[in-house]
């Protein structure tokens, strides 16, 4: 239910655009400093292999090698330069897809197709991905930069399918500094091509050509000792350079690749700079990305544009990031050298300047990158809680569920049950996405909290936020969610951006309490709300009015109802969401009712698929869509599939057996079923929600173990599972089950 | 072909019943209903200490005819005196995984999404 970012908070979102952007940019060719790679660049093209790993140590010159490969490249190149907020599968597929679109025409919607939470990033979306890949109508080529930073398995599992997609013709180019996870298969297969520190590592031509930029001259024999000493390492010969350039110092005096030399080198190469130029770099890299404007929030100065120049003019460390030369990264190396400078010199200043920073992306409509800087700082505890409160319920729905659950660990248990509108939010969302220990545990902390303040998500008070959540997960009965429902009713003004939730509650409690046409009232008065913002409830109440309008035959109403429903999911990509359910569930209804059997398979298919969701979290909703989805199938003769949806409305009945009128509701039809004398044998047995969360794991090479790793389950479960859904596919080979469960709409766009 | 001609025909061992089909040689059930045949499958694996993916495919048999998970669990307590009781034991964690509870995991079914 109850999918919608509370309005009046939604931040301005052109500084993110500005960092998508830059993020999306390639990166313009350093000026100079580098050797060509030309030569890599071109047996790695003719190779033709799909993917090509780029892995070496930092130093190597990975990202200068795709730089000049993107900047010599004819076919189309997008370019994704990932860093450590982006190990979250919805950030990284939203990503994939932007880089893909910006580069393929008609590819727009992508982006927003592939969002989605939870289970749907690698079922829905990343094979969506990859379909788009195989039917990219001209070649293209992908670089990802920093692959390292990726290092969750569940973004493994989606790049691994991603990357399936990739056609002949067209290539992904991953650059990294640790071992590449999908690099192997893909070998084995002859579709990979790994380029490797051996292959970076220079030679005494490439050591010459450095020196000779630096203008410093180098014999051919001390060429040679040069490379040995570095091991060839372009870094490190570059420092080397620099070094001999400024001081006039042997160039032989360095060796080795290790981090030491490596902040040996950079010490020296500061040398020549000024304090105050060292002061700005040290500062300055606690900034994954900066332009002078946030420079100049961080340091308090006005310079920082010609701070920038001069150092650009004179370091070939700063990278730029866009054509207008506005947000520029420090390299990598140079950066965390920079940060461990900052920690000896000035330590002190650390977290006055993550304060700063985290100042300028709020006051420049960047919450969450100002939560990033929070979140380490133990006194800001606070004012991160409460920032993460204005943009949980947008960083949800925009995917980012791993994300939302780093921050809230980051933040920890405590430090959010002592902000009440967050822990509210944290039920909210625990309880939406079905997962039923977690939402409980929150709704415990919340019956003995209070607070007195305005909640930053909009609410009208915690009071009301928590009546709604727990009429959500009517635990206690049809009388408490209908008092507590009425509650949030009356706290929410008609301004509020909850208003529409507690209308939808409302009905639900009323429903349940036997009140069907004070239920209707409510449910007409939520759409009205809702219809009138633009609101994701829309599903919700009119799904139940269709539910209503069909049960009293007035078909052409819920005709309408339904449209409504499944254009709100269309527009808000809600098909993986629990609300869903019911709305596909009355589609196949009405279906059945016109006679058209193809859209009603096709309903009922997107209706059990996204049924995993709803768990007892949300029971009237879990029971209910059972209970309709059972109807539908018994009618379409499939009694297997119906009984089974009645034995799982029972199961979700054990949790929360105190659900008034749909109980009725369920052993009414269990009683008409039973007393069917000669029972239709059409239809075997469904998949079950724990096979459906399974399947999607099958598209990938995991073992059973690494799958029960994934989903929290044992070996023995995942082993049961699998032979489970085989059998009721029909099928004996993994790749056979997927490409039945494709074939069937369970799994895919 | 009523059930005295079909109980002497099982009785012979007649070798074709394991091969051919069921309903060539009369023996076919026609009385029984789906359910109770499944819940009577589930009792003989318990008795021959059959494996889980036996008990999977009866289990969701039994569900799709009509019975319910109290059914099935009747069943393996109804047959202790028969089977003695360290069969059912046996037999208990692969109905309950034929079910969708893992009796290893903390875990209830339709918990966790």
């Amino acid at each position: 239910m109850f999918e919608e970012i509370p309005g009046g908070i939604t931040s301005e979102v052109e500084l993110d655009l500005l960092l998508l952007d830059a993020k999306l940019s390639v990166p313009e060719p350093p000026a100079r400093g580098s050797v060509s790679r030309a030569a890599l660049i071109d047996s790695a093209r003719s190779s033709e292999r799909r993917v090509v790993g780029v892995t070496a140590p930092a130093g190597y010159g990975k990202s200068t090698l795709l730089t000049e490969w993107a900047h010599a490249e004819e076919r189309p190149v997008g370019w994704v330069s990932l860093d450590r907020f982006d190990d979250d599968p919805g950030a990284l597929l939203t990503l994939l897809a932007s880089a893909f679109a910006r580069i393929t025409p008609g590819m727009d919607h992508l982006p927003v197709d592939v969002r989605g939470h939870g289970f749907s990033a690698l079922g829905r979306a990343a094979p969506l991905l990859a379909s788009a890949f195989r039917a990219s109508p001209a070649p293209f080529v992908l670089m990802l930069d920093d692959l390292h930073e990726i290092r969750s398995p569940a973004c493994q599992d989606v790049l691994s399918i991603v990357l399936a997609g990739v056609p002949h013709g067209s290539q992904v180019v991953a650059a990294s500094r640790a071992e590449q996870p999908h690099l192997p298969r893909l070998r084995a297969s002859g579709d990979a091509l790994e380029i490797t520190a051996s292959e970076l590592a220079l030679d005494a031509a490439g050591a010459r050509q450095i020196f000779a930029e630096a203008q410093v001259s180098l014999s051919a024999d001390d060429a040679a000792e040069v490379v040995e000493r570095t091991e060839g390492w372009p870094v490190g010969l570059f420092l080397a350079a620099a070094i001999a350039r400024d001081s006039g110092d042997d160039p032989l005096s360095v060796s080795g690749d290790d981090r030491y030399v490596a902040d040996y080198l950079y010490r020296e190469s500061l040398a020549k700079l000024t304090e105050q130029q060292q002061r700005f770099l040290r500062r300055t890299a606690v900034l994954d990305r900066f332009s002078a404007s946030l420079c100049d929030a961080l340091l308090g100065s006005s310079d920082a544009q010609e701070m920038l120049r001069e150092l650009e003019a004179s370091n070939v460390f700063l990278v730029p990031l866009d054509r207008h030369r506005e947000w520029y990264r420090y390299h990598s190396l140079f950066r965390e050298f920079l940060l461990g400078e900052l920690r000896r010199v000035e330590p002190d200043a650390i977290a006055d300047l993550h304060l700063e920073a985290a100042d300028w992306f709020e006051e420049n409509g960047s919450p969450a990158m100002a939560i990033e800087h929070l979140l380490d700082n133990s006194t800001e505890r606070i004012r991160a809680t409460h920032l993460v409160a204005t943009v949980a319920l947008a960083t949800y729905q925009a995917g980012q569920l791993t994300t939302l659950q780093r921050w809230f660990s980051a933040l920890g248990d405590p430090a959010i049950a002592a902000y009440p509108p967050l822990a509210v939010l944290a039920g909210w969302i625990s309880a939406l996405t079905g997962h039923t220990d977690d939402a409980d545990r929150w709704a415990a902390v919340l019956e003995a909290a209070s607070y007195d303040g305005t909640p930053a998500d909009g609410s009208a008070s915690f009071a009301s936020a928590r009546a709604m959540l727990r009429a959500m997960m009517c635990a206690d009965g049809p009388e408490r969610a209908l008092a507590d429902a009425g509650f949030a009713v009356a706290a929410e003004p008609t301004w509020s951006p909850w208003r529409d939730q507690a209308f939808a509650l409302l009905g639900e409690a009323l429903l349940l309490a036997g009140d069907a046409d004070q239920a209707e009232a409510a449910f007409a008065e939520c759409s009205v709300t809702a219809a009138a913002r633009d609101s994701s409830v829309l599903v919700v109440s009119e799904s139940e009015l269709a539910v209503m309008a069909m049960d009293h035959g007035r078909w052409a109403e819920a005709a309408d109802h339904v449209q409504t429903a499944l254009a709100t999911i269309e527009q808000h990509r809600m098909h993986d969401y629990a609300t869903a359910v019911l709305a596909f569930a009355e589609a196949a209804r009405l279906a059945v009712h016109r006679g058209d059997l193809v859209d009603a398979h096709r309903q009922l298919t997107r209706a059990m698929r996204a049924r995993p969701t709803c768990t007892y979290a949300i029971p009237f909703i879990a029971v209910r869509v059972r209970l309709q989805l059972a109807k539908v199938y018994w009618t379409l003769a499939d009694h297997a599939t119906a009984r089974h949806l009645l034995r799982e409305a029972d199961d979700i009945l054990l949790y929360r057996p105190a659900l008034g009128t749909l109980v009725d509701d369920v052993s009414d039809f269990r009683e008409f079923v039973s007393s069917i004398e000669h029972p239709g044998s059409a239809g075997g047995p469904p998949l079950t929600p724990a096979e459906l969360r399974l399947l999607p794991y099958l598209q990938t090479h995991l073992s059973i173990r690494e799958i029960g790793d994934r989903l929290f389950v044992s070996r023995n479960t995942v082993s049961s599972e699998v032979g489970s859904i085989y059998r009721k596919l029909g099928v004996s080979a993994r790749s056979e089950a997927v490409e039945r469960a494709m074939a069937l709409g369970l799994l895919g766009a | 072909m009523d059930y005295r001609d079909r109980l002497r025909r099982l009785a012979i061992n007649d070798e074709r019943i394991a091969e051919d089909d069921l309903d060539d040689l009369g023996v076919a059930p026609d009385g029984l209903d789906a359910r109770s045949l499944a819940l009577a499958r589930i009792a003989a694996l318990v008795a021959v200490g059959g494996a889980e993916p036996s008990f999977g495919s009866q289990a969701d048999a039994a569900v799709s005819a009509g019975a319910t998970p109290a059914e099935i669990v009747d069943v393996l307590v109804g047959i202790i005196p028969v089977v003695g009781l360290p069969l059912v034991v046996a037999a208990a964690p692969k109905v309950a995984m034929a079910l969708g509870y893992d009796l290893d995991d903390p875990q209830p079914a339709f918990g966790d999404a």
